[in-house]
């Protein structure tokens, strides 16, 4: 090892000795981060709800601090380290075209820029095409990448940290990774739905997009997460942030402002009840976990090529297996007249524009859309696919260190 | 300026001689068969602004609906007050579907700086389709409140600019090098442990990943045009209205040219497509103008023969290219404009022997014809058809017309005309003796108009109320009378009586020597305006030009 890596592990271990708090600028990044998955869920409630919105909504502020939090810090961390740094600080960063920060911070300016970046395209896409009312759209797509990577820095910057953390910090920035997981689960979801309507729950596609994207996060969370439980935790911050938005919103007068209005609300719209992923999420834990306890116990040097493609197929078949259990049925009691409490939601997801009626209660695109044996072997293989994606990025964030 | 009914060499030319023989040789020969591709035409042809004047409640008024040009999009609405005492104007947006129980609260339009009695606000318009804008005037003591029918559709797929495309492309391609370098970073640098040097295989892995990261987000770039080109395609096809096409066909029947029109509802063209309403008691408005001669004009009123077919005698007019305009207006309140082109053989023999299916007007303008007794045959005319052709009688000028038995029709202009910019066309008819000649209803209204730009790219007919369908209009308020009855909870009127003009007063033009029609020229250029009274019976046209400038 170098001289400066020397230098850098006396320095870090002094740090580590004094200091078990968790550094301000990754809880001020963290909570900006959590600002985007709030804000969004709430715009969205928003359009449905009022309907009529300006650049200044409180819901749209809230996700300018989304990407404002993390993107100010980021940038002060890489002027700081690159003008301002300690030996050990600019040692523990990435070089980008001559400045220095760590990944995570790259990653996060990065995302702020790709914000910026759909602004315009978004303005010039409503004036061509129509203000659009849909969630996927390309514009929103670019917002939703530069989102997803102001969360995907805020988390890299947690784990490096982490990775280089003494054991007095470990577990609670671990903790902190752990809700970043939970917080990228709560956008990936928001992303997708529109197709996740409890509606849409017996239908091949929910299942292709739930088992093509929901395992990775979590296993990258039960892997590289220095605390167990982390997929189950970060499962568990998905399922409280939409919990709390089911609870809150309608705590709050509405009214249309925009016609047709079919469904005359007089409150916030909700989100509708979200994916009971902590079920497959603690087997997740249970899986890694025993493969950890595994390795530990063979005390294997080289870690065997066919390991993690096993585990993937284990982790892949029962995260399909546990999702058809328990959402087949519980979609099936949203849809009826008991979910429809302040508990879970029920009929209050449906937006001002929607024509009440029996569709709204019935599963949609059963005959076009129907899950078939062949659909449900395509399912297992997206979700041993996103397995084995979780665990090869797990593997590369333990590496993480700057 | 040109004087709108002097000769012209082309007009000497083509003049029409009524005398030319026709109809016994052709028998049921199809003269023409044409299909229609022609600009976006929904109510009007390029003039998309909806105009209306008159009252809301007690209160006289003009509004300026300027729709949106895609769905969903903002309408701009300008209001000016004609008469005293308005204290509060207010706006809000009814969707054909849903009705006033499923509209916002109205949205209070605020005063134009520097004015007092014009008011301005703007509304979103959420779903294609027809919808009417309720305008709720407030003054002292009394309120009123008005319809106005207006298309909500997208007409325009606009282009990206060239400077803003640059700018995006050099973003776009800003993020694309940054990302690639940020793989390289996290497969290279960010693993390794702090302070250590990046050794070959290090940079070797760091260069694969940005190799590997460079075909990702490429592959996510062209994914992503392919996205977009699908939603262009499909905003294309079905989002963007298209005219329906309509193909024309002349027919002898009886001796009696008779004009068809058959829309073509097919690939998608259904849902334009609905049950038609009468707009002042007819299905259809027809104008026939000759391409050639444009001072020739007709306005028929054809028959339904079937959903999408419709029928007309074919006046005597020249024989020629013919561009045909015909505007419908649906039960939804949807409005729309059809064109086409039709080839126009000799008329008959002896256009005195056309039969009319009922009524008493003279639709002749400078040759009239001796009334034949009614008939509701196809091939007999509506009343109310009435056509114009041949040459100008002299001492015409450009703010006078001659026309037949010595009248003279008068266009007062006050200053120059612009585009966008309000510009009530006020014209006067004039007795033989000069003194003002009595105005009776043609088809429900004090006078009608068509303007045309010379070039065929704008088309619409005025009324004294504006542009707007008093079909549509008519369809809104009968539809939300019969909402209010199915359910006494559904009207959202306050504590105060809120009165509606078509319920309170009908569109009945006081009847004096003039008649002024609001518009808004939408461009520039040359137009041709055709204005028709009605005097001791007679139907008179008079045929104007002007040039509107920018």
């Amino acid at each position: 090892m170098s001289t400066a890596t020397t230098q850098f592990t006396d320095t870090s271990k002094k740090a580590s000795v004094c200091a078990c708090a968790i550094p301000w600028h990754l809880v001020i990044a963290v909570l900006g981060a959590t600002c985007i998955p709030l804000g969004v869920l709430w715009d969205i409630s928003w359009h449905e709800s009022i309907g009529r919105d300006t650049f200044w909504t409180p819901a749209h502020m809230v996700i300018y601090l989304g990407g404002v939090l993390p993107g100010l810090t980021c940038g002060w961390l890489a002027l700081r380290t690159t003008f301002f740094g300690t030996e050990a600080e600019r040692a523990a960063a990435v070089r980008f075209w001559g400045a220095r920060a760590p990944l995570g911070a790259w990653i996060s300016i990065w995302g702020c820029f790709a914000m910026l970046t759909s602004a315009p395209f978004d303005d010039w896409w409503h004036n061509t095409y129509g203000l659009d009312v849909q969630i996927l759209s390309p514009p929103h797509t670019v917002l939703a990448i530069g989102m997803f990577c102001v969360a995907l820095g805020t988390l890299l910057l947690v784990l490096s940290w982490q990775n280089r953390a003494g054991p007095a910090q470990r577990t609670g920035i671990a903790r902190l990774f752990v809700f970043m997981v939970g917080i990228m689960t709560t956008m990936n979801s928001v992303f997708v739905m529109e197709y996740s309507f409890p509606n849409q729950q017996h239908t091949l596609t929910y299942y292709l997009i739930a088992c093509g994207h929901y395992p990775a996060l979590l296993v990258v969370a039960a892997r590289a997460a220095s605390v167990p439980w982390g997929a189950t935790a970060a499962a568990g911050v998905y399922l409280g942030i939409y919990a709390l938005m089911i609870w809150i919103l309608p705590r709050f007068a509405a009214q249309p402002m925009l016609a047709p209005i079919y469904n005359p609300v007089t409150h916030m719209v909700v989100p509708p009840f979200p994916m009971l992923l902590v079920v497959p999420a603690f087997v997740i834990d249970l899986l890694v976990d025993w493969g950890k306890r595994r390795a530990a116990k063979k005390l294997q040097a080289i870690v065997p090529w066919h390991r993690d493609w096993l585990l993937a197929l284990a982790l892949g078949v029962a995260f399909c297996a546990l999702i058809f259990a328990v959402q087949w049925p519980f979609s099936a009691f949203l849809l009826t007249p008991e979910a429809d409490n302040w508990f879970f939601g029920g009929r209050q997801h449906w937006p001002y524009s929607s024509n009440p009626g029996p569709w709204m209660n019935s599963f949609w695109r059963l005959d076009r859309d129907p899950v078939t044996w062949r659909g449900v072997a395509g399912a297992l293989a997206l979700a041993i696919a996103a397995c084995r994606t979780g665990l090869w990025f797990g593997n590369w964030m333990l590496k993480v260190r700057r | 300026m040109r004087a709108p009914c002097r000769r012209t060499p082309s007009s000497r030319r083509s003049s029409f001689v009524p005398s030319v023989p026709l109809c016994g040789s052709i028998g049921f020969l199809l003269v023409a068969l044409c299909l229609s591709l022609t600009t976006p035409a929904v109510a009007h042809i390029g003039s998309p602004n909806v105009i209306f004047e008159g009252l809301a409640g007690p209160h006289p008024v003009r509004v300026v609906v300027r729709p949106p040009e895609v769905v969903p999009g903002l309408a701009e609405i300008s209001v000016r007050t004609l008469g005293p005492g308005v204290t509060r104007v207010a706006v809000l947006p009814v969707h054909w579907k849903a009705g006033k129980i499923g509209a916002p609260p109205p949205d209070v339009a605020k005063l134009v700086r520097g004015e007092t009695n014009h008011f301005s606000a703007t509304l979103w318009l959420m779903t294609p389709g027809a919808y009417s804008i309720q305008v709720q005037v407030e003054g002292s003591g009394s309120s009123g409140e008005v319809s106005v029918p207006v298309n909500n559709i997208a007409t325009e797929r606009k282009a990206m600019g060239a400077g803003f495309a640059v700018v995006l492309l050099a973003l776009g391609g800003f993020l694309f090098l940054t990302a690639v370098k940020l793989v390289g970073a996290a497969w290279g640098e960010a693993v390794l442990a702090p302070g250590e040097e990046i050794a070959r295989p290090v940079r070797l892995r760091a260069a694969f990943a940005m190799l590997g990261g460079t075909l990702l987000f490429a592959g996510m770039v062209v994914g992503g045009k392919a996205w977009w080109d699908s939603v262009d395609r499909d905003f294309r096809t079905n989002r963007l209205y298209r005219p329906l096409p309509v193909r024309t066909e002349v027919f002898t029947t009886n001796g009696q040219p008779v004009l068809r029109l058959h829309v073509d509802t097919r690939d998608g063209g259904q849902r334009y497509w609905t049950p038609l309403t009468p707009d002042h008691g007819k299905l259809m408005h027809l104008f026939l103008i000759r391409d050639e001669e444009p001072d020739t004009f007709a306005h028929l009123h054809p028959v339904q023969r079937d959903a999408t077919t419709f029928e007309t005698p074919v006046p005597p007019l020249p024989p020629g290219r013919y561009s045909v305009i015909a505007e419908v207006a649906h039960e939804t309140g949807f409005t729309q404009t059809l064109t086409a082109k039709a080839d126009l053989p000799e008329p008959p023999e002896n256009p005195a022997n056309f039969t009319r299916r009922t009524g008493t007007s003279d639709p002749m303008c400078g040759a009239p014809l001796r009334r034949a007794p009614g008939d509701n045959s196809v091939t007999a005319f509506d009343p109310d058809d009435s056509w114009h052709f041949g040459d100008p009688l002299p001492a015409s000028t450009p703010n006078t017309c001659r026309l037949p038995g010595g009248y003279v029709m008068q266009w007062e202009r006050t200053s120059d005309l612009q585009t966008q910019r309000e510009a009530p066309l006020r014209f006067k008819l004039l007795k033989p003796d000069g003194s003002p000649a009595p105005l009776e209803p043609y088809i429900g209204m004090a006078g009608h108009a068509a303007v045309r730009r010379a070039d065929g790219g704008v088309f619409a007919h005025l009324h004294p109320v504006g542009t707007i369908s008093m079909g549509a209009q008519e369809t809104f308020l009968r539809r939300e009378t019969k909402r209010e009855q199915q359910d006494k909870n559904a009207a959202r009127v306050g504590t105060k009586e809120i009165l509606s003009t078509t319920q309170a007063a009908p569109h009945t033009t006081s009847l004096t020597d003039s008649v002024s029609f609001p518009y808004e020229f939408p461009s520039a250029g040359r137009y041709r305006l055709w204005v028709q009274m009605k005097s001791e019976g007679r139907v008179l046209t008079g045929v104007f030009e002007a040039e509107v400038r920018p």
